[in-house]
């Protein structure tokens, strides 16, 4: 990496304007979130009237409303729930996968390599339509298990691309090692590789975190029924009821809900986010 | 690397000096015994990566040649016939008309995200990866900020968009009016000639963080010595910005604008929920149609005829940027 500590000196007008330009790039990406949760604060006529105003007094009950009321509660825990049992999955299987074509030379590896990897071209929707009537057919439909199920054999290709390139750079030693005392491969995998794996496996679980969480298309395809939507689903029906009710506050506050994890994930992992996004692209 | 080094085998010899038939049957044990462990850490992964994403994406191809409305068994094999009509023409009044004026309006809509997409975040990218790359006044937080609306769900980012465009407290009516414009009757949304336009722009806030981001480390990874020597020999910004980082970025330039091609072609969620679930023939892309055919008109055949198509499409379009952009990139 190069010391970039010293690069050009600009002129002082320059860097001023240089630093409006990106205060003013900067609030157009806040200003709307800003702007959302104030309005999440209000009450239904004072969004319409007073809509760029502070609020007059805080609608704490817009978020009770929104959790009890809209469900937007219920579509939190369902969200909750797919997720940690997704990335559990998808982390345990995508890791042995990787684990084994990483550390070990068999006929055929490079071929399943690929095909793993290819999966990263395929259009989400491509398959749609007999992965739905194959849904339909185990009784897969609309239910948890079919929506992880989906959700685990979509997000392996990433995943075992992630966790191949960390397993390639741990040292053979140690599982020789391990093997000479005995263990069995599997405990050499879960005792020895795993652990010293966890920064591969915190960088694809962030991913897969966002990947999830947020998810769209194919919750839409698989969860019809209410009680079972998530919290993407929940928004986007809470939008489309409040359209004839107008009960903006509510709402806005739901939205606030779905936003809220993502940030604080961001905040607490930004720096493995940004150098996890360029990673890639840049060894690639 | 050289591949033997990453190939790891585990049968290593623990009887080297040994004669010949205990090294031959430690081997075929070891051999058993990877094998047995091979199976045990590769099959769920193969398994469901086989049933649940690979083969419905090989069965495509295959289901796109029937008629096929609904769960019902009775399916016609058709042949092409579904790609005709898609991609097809028909003479009407002396006049070609497409067989299905949808999807080519579908397509028009995904180009119009392509290239303005392509217009507005690389070069906008390109700037602000530039300048973020200097030693700016609190450069991190900025990209930290640029980068957030990536990680919010595209549902939230749509339903948030939808009110600055909404058509009696969005900001977007108070920003025109102050000008002088009169904003659109029926909300810019609703409005056939803008309402493209608007799900462009909340794509673009939405995406160009990532693009910036990839394009900062890219530029970051430049040597500071080149910039130096340029500065030395008399160049300025813009001529060291066009000698030096877009032939050292080309590659990564490259990447951003396949994956900007292949986002742009993906498009659905924004415009399904920006739409209210009900895209119309001004709003329509490709991947809406294909889940209005296939769900609410349970047309599957034809529906996966248009997966087909996107399919070929993406293929076809990042395999010519990347041989349009082919020019060997500067090895540091």
């Amino acid at each position: 990496m190069a010391a970039l500590n010293s690069r050009r000196k600009s002129n002082p007008v320059k860097r001023t304007l240089l630093q409006f330009v990106l205060i003013l790039y900067s609030a157009i990406v806040v200003y709307p979130m800003l702007w959302l949760l104030l309005a999440s604060l209000k009450g239904s006529a004072e969004i319409f009237e007073h809509p760029w105003a502070m609020p007059k007094a805080l609608h704490w009950s817009n978020f009770s409303e929104a959790w009890y009321g809209a469900q937007v509660g219920k579509c939190f825990g369902n969200s909750i729930f797919v997720t940690i049992v997704s990335m559990f999955f998808i982390l345990f299987i995508g890791a042995m996968a990787a684990y084994a074509l990483a550390r070990f030379t068999f006929k055929g590896r490079e071929a399943m390599s690929a095909v793993f990897m290819s999966g990263m071209m395929f259009p989400v929707f491509l398959g749609i339509v007999p992965l739905y009537l194959l849904l339909a057919n185990l009784g897969m439909l609309d239910n948890y298990y079919g929506l992880i199920t989906v959700y685990v054999a979509y997000s392996l290709s990433f995943t075992i691309f992630v966790l191949t390139g960390f397993f390639k750079t741990l040292p053979h030693e140690l599982s020789e090692a391990g093997m000479i005392d005995g263990c069995s491969n599997f405990t050499v995998f879960w005792r020895i590789m795993l652990p010293l794996a966890k920064p591969g496996l915190i960088a694809a679980g962030i991913f897969n975190f966002f990947g999830i969480w947020n998810e769209f298309p194919l919750a839409l395809v698989i969860i019809s029924k209410d009680s079972l939507r998530t919290l993407p689903l929940g928004i986007q029906n809470l939008l489309m009821v409040e359209h004839y009710q107008a009960n903006w506050g509510a709402l806005f506050a739901g939205l606030v809900i779905v936003m809220l994890p993502t940030l604080i994930v961001y905040l607490i992992f930004q720096r493995q986010i940004t150098e996890g996004l360029t990673a890639g692209a840049l060894k690639g | 690397m050289p591949e033997d080094e990453i190939g790891h085998n585990i049968s290593f010899d623990r009887c080297k000096d040994n004669n010949n038939s205990c090294q031959h049957n430690m081997r075929s044990a070891a051999n058993r015994d990877k094998l047995k462990t091979l199976a045990l850490f590769l099959s769920p992964a193969v398994i469901l990566y086989s049933v649940f994403f690979l083969f419905p994406m090989i069965q495509a191809f295959y289901v796109a040649m029937f008629r096929w409305s609904g769960m019902s068994p009775n399916r016609e094999f058709i042949g092409l016939a579904n790609f005709k009509k898609l991609l097809g023409f028909e003479s009407a009044a002396g006049k070609l008309v497409a067989t299905d004026p949808i999807f080519w309006k579908a397509l028009t809509h995904n180009f119009q995200f392509m290239v303005i997409s392509l217009l507005v975040v690389i070069p906008l990218a390109l700037f602000f990866g530039s300048v973020l790359s200097r030693k700016v006044w609190g450069s991190g937080t900025y990209r930290a900020v640029y980068l957030f609306p990536n990680m919010i769900s595209v549902v939230a980012v749509a339903v948030l968009w939808s009110f600055v465009y909404h058509p009696q407290f969005g900001v977007l009516n108070l920003l025109v009016s102050s000008v002088g414009i009169q904003p659109p009757h029926n909300g810019w949304l609703g409005e056939p000639n803008t309402a493209l336009t608007c799900m462009i722009v909340t794509s673009i806030w939405y995406g160009l963080g990532f693009y910036i981001v990839l394009l900062l480390a890219g530029i970051q990874s430049i040597p500071n010595t080149y910039y130096e020597a340029a500065s030395i020999d008399g160049a300025g910004s813009w001529q060291q910005f066009i000698s030096i980082t877009i032939p050292l970025v080309w590659d990564i330039l490259k990447l951003a604008i396949v994956y900007l091609v292949i986002n742009t072609i993906n498009i659905f969620g924004l415009v399904y929920v920006m739409t209210d679930a009900h895209p119309t023939e001004s709003t329509h892309t490709l991947l809406t149609y294909l889940y209005q055919k296939a769900f609410s008109e349970s047309d599957f055949g034809y529906a996966t005829a248009i997966g087909v198509v996107v399919f070929v499409l993406i293929f076809a379009i990042s395999m010519a940027s990347l041989r349009l952009m082919k020019r060997e990139a500067v090895e540091l």
